[in-house]
């Protein structure tokens, strides 16, 4: 994903496709910084060091939602509410991990059980070696929540 | 080094990606009545159809799209979501959509690379 950049043209060429992942570089002059620039390369096309944790992150979708709505009825504005901090405390919890280079979307859907029919689904334009999500659904006798974590590498 | 300027095409523009969305949903269930067999056709067309016009646009973005589609019959429901990313690259657009008798929600999210 990077290559040392030939052309004369100022980068304006390269501008496009140094956005997508290439970078166009000089190569360096002196053998440390040689050095340095094929220790970088060499660890961005490695990879994610650390991959997304799936199963840590399936266990905080089971505790964050488990305790927020185990008890709890349906009504309009708790669970309004209760959507929001299911959101933020995921995040919170999954950004706690600490994976290294991981951006993190979290999206709750809390509702009612009322006999209607719904769908969810979702799809990703991702790098699926470095990318993943994890998916978790809690039902009860009057609400149902549908709770997903994307995790994206930033390359 | 060269260095790379932040221009439109790295900006991830919600009146764009909710115009894309808009389309999306018209073109699978716009003017159709909610029908069970039907949800799973229209649920994955509509995040296919977001999907390949965001791709288009070229922007060096990956993306997710979620799309639910419920049956108008007075149940609530309510859909929330957090990020950790980049607040001057990455962006999110959701268009709630409906008609007499089903709701559609698509949640596009966009994460620079």
């Amino acid at each position: 994903r990077l290559r040392p950049s030939a052309e004369g043209d100022g980068g304006r060429r390269n501008h496009y496709r140094a956005r997508l992942g290439w970078v166009s570089i000089a190569p360096p002059k002196t053998p440390s910084a040689l050095r340095f620039f094929l220790h970088k390369l060499e660890l961005c096309l490695a990879g994610p060091a650390r991959r997304f944790p799936v199963a840590a992150v399936d266990e905080i979708l089971r505790d964050v939602v488990g305790s927020a709505l185990r008890e709890q009825r349906y009504e309009p504005g708790p669970c309004r509410e209760a959507a929001k901090n299911i959101a933020e405390v995921v995040k919170a919890r999954v950004k706690a991990l600490a994976v290294p280079r991981y951006k993190i979307v979290v999206v709750a859907h809390v509702g009612q059980l009322g006999g209607q029919s719904l769908q969810v689904g979702s799809r990703c334009l991702w790098d699926p070696q470095s990318d993943t999500f994890s998916s978790y659904v809690f039902k009860n006798t009057s609400l149902f929540a549908v709770t997903n974590v994307y995790g994206v590498y930033f390359e | 080094m060269d260095e790379f300027q932040t221009g439109e095409e790295a900006s991830f523009l919600v009146d764009e990606v909710s115009s894309i969305i808009k389309e999306a949903i018209e073109g699978a269930i716009g003017g159709n009545a909610y029908q069970h067999s039907k949800v799973n056709q229209w649920t994955t067309s509509v995040v296919e159809q977001t999907l390949s016009q965001l791709t288009k646009l070229g922007k060096p973005f990956k993306y997710i799209v979620t799309c639910v589609i419920m049956q108008k019959n007075g149940a609530g429901l309510h859909t929330a979501s957090s990020c950790f990313w980049d607040n001057s690259s990455d962006g999110t657009c959701t268009v709630r959509w409906e008609n007499k008798t089903m709701y559609c929600i698509v949640s596009a999210f966009g994460l620079a690379i």
